[in-house]
């Protein structure tokens, strides 16, 4: 199972990261199951992203679990999760957004971004991004990237 | 939610990525009625496009309650031609991609989302709760 977080530039700490990554893998655990959970953190550059018209300040957790997953579970999963995730960063309710997408469109989501760029354009996304994720994970021990290439 | 992913070879300028970002809420918020809050846009840039395309736009957004197929039709008419306009390109340059997903998939300001056409009520139902646990609204 695969986990996309964006956050912004300079806006969560390294050691805040790694609390956080344990936060979702300590739930994820809990409430969806047993699955070796991929996290890959992507953080975007400042003024590039926009949220209620305004440069945002906003984070946004994706989760895949399994289709057709319990929905009683998965909300108190994304409730828990949130609530957690803003204990460690002291974010607003409202700067944060968190997913927990059926595998089958989760799937479909990540495959509509790619179908964007041309093959060369996929073949290089793909090596700069598992690059730099395994290059953060030996370095932080998590798996960093960036949204500009 | 709505989160709308604009990705392209070379950055726009920032005033070019504010103005395509107001589009995007103004056609989004003015077809669906959903809050301009709910409404996130991110750029990347540095990405080798497809052949023909510019500018790549996602956008995942809510399904159900009032949403008609129709609605989807006009918004991704509206989305395609106000965006390319907002980034001086022709429209066959702009690729959009619209996906659905749940409510109930997500939550924001700590509550799960609401379906469409219930956002009023869930706004005054969020806010009521903001206030209880002394929490201000965003400045």
């Amino acid at each position: 199972m695969r986990s996309i977080i964006a956050i912004q530039e300079g806006q969560i700490s390294l050691e805040q990261i790694k609390e956080l990554e344990a936060v979702v893998r300590r739930n994820y655990a809990q409430f969806i199951g047993p699955e070796k959970l991929t996290i890959i953190w992507n953080i975007a550059a400042k003024q590039h992203t926009i949220t209620d018209r305004r440069w945002s300040r906003s984070s946004t957790v994706t989760l895949e679990v399994p289709d057709g997953f319990d929905k009683e579970t998965r909300e108190r999963f994304l409730t828990t999760l949130e609530g957690e995730w803003r204990q460690v960063t002291g974010q607003h309710p409202d700067q944060l957004s968190v997913g927990a997408f059926d595998q089958s469109r989760y799937s479909a989501i990540l495959k509509a971004n790619l179908t964007r760029f041309s093959t060369y354009g996929k073949i290089s996304y793909l090596t700069k991004l598992l690059t730099r994720a395994f290059l953060s994970r030996m370095r932080h021990g998590v798996m960093i990237t960036q949204f500009n290439q | 939610m709505p989160l709308y992913t604009l990705a392209s070879k070379k950055p726009f300028p920032e005033q070019t990525r504010f103005d395509i970002a107001q589009v995007i809420t103004d056609v989004h918020c003015g077809l669906t009625g959903a809050p301009t809050e709910f409404v996130n846009v991110v750029f990347m840039t540095g990405y080798h496009m497809r052949r023909g395309t510019t500018l790549g736009v996602n956008g995942n957004l809510r399904v159900g309650g009032d949403r008609t197929a129709d609605l989807y039709d006009r918004l991704h008419k509206q989305m395609h031609e106000g965006v390319a306009k907002a980034a001086s390109l022709e429209l066959p340059q702009v690729l959009l991609t619209l996906i659905g997903v749940e409510p109930h998939w997500v939550v924001e300001g700590g509550m799960i989302l609401p379906p469409p056409g219930e956002e009023d009520d869930w706004l005054d139902r969020k806010n009521a709760l903001h206030a209880s646990i002394g929490i201000a609204q965003l400045a």
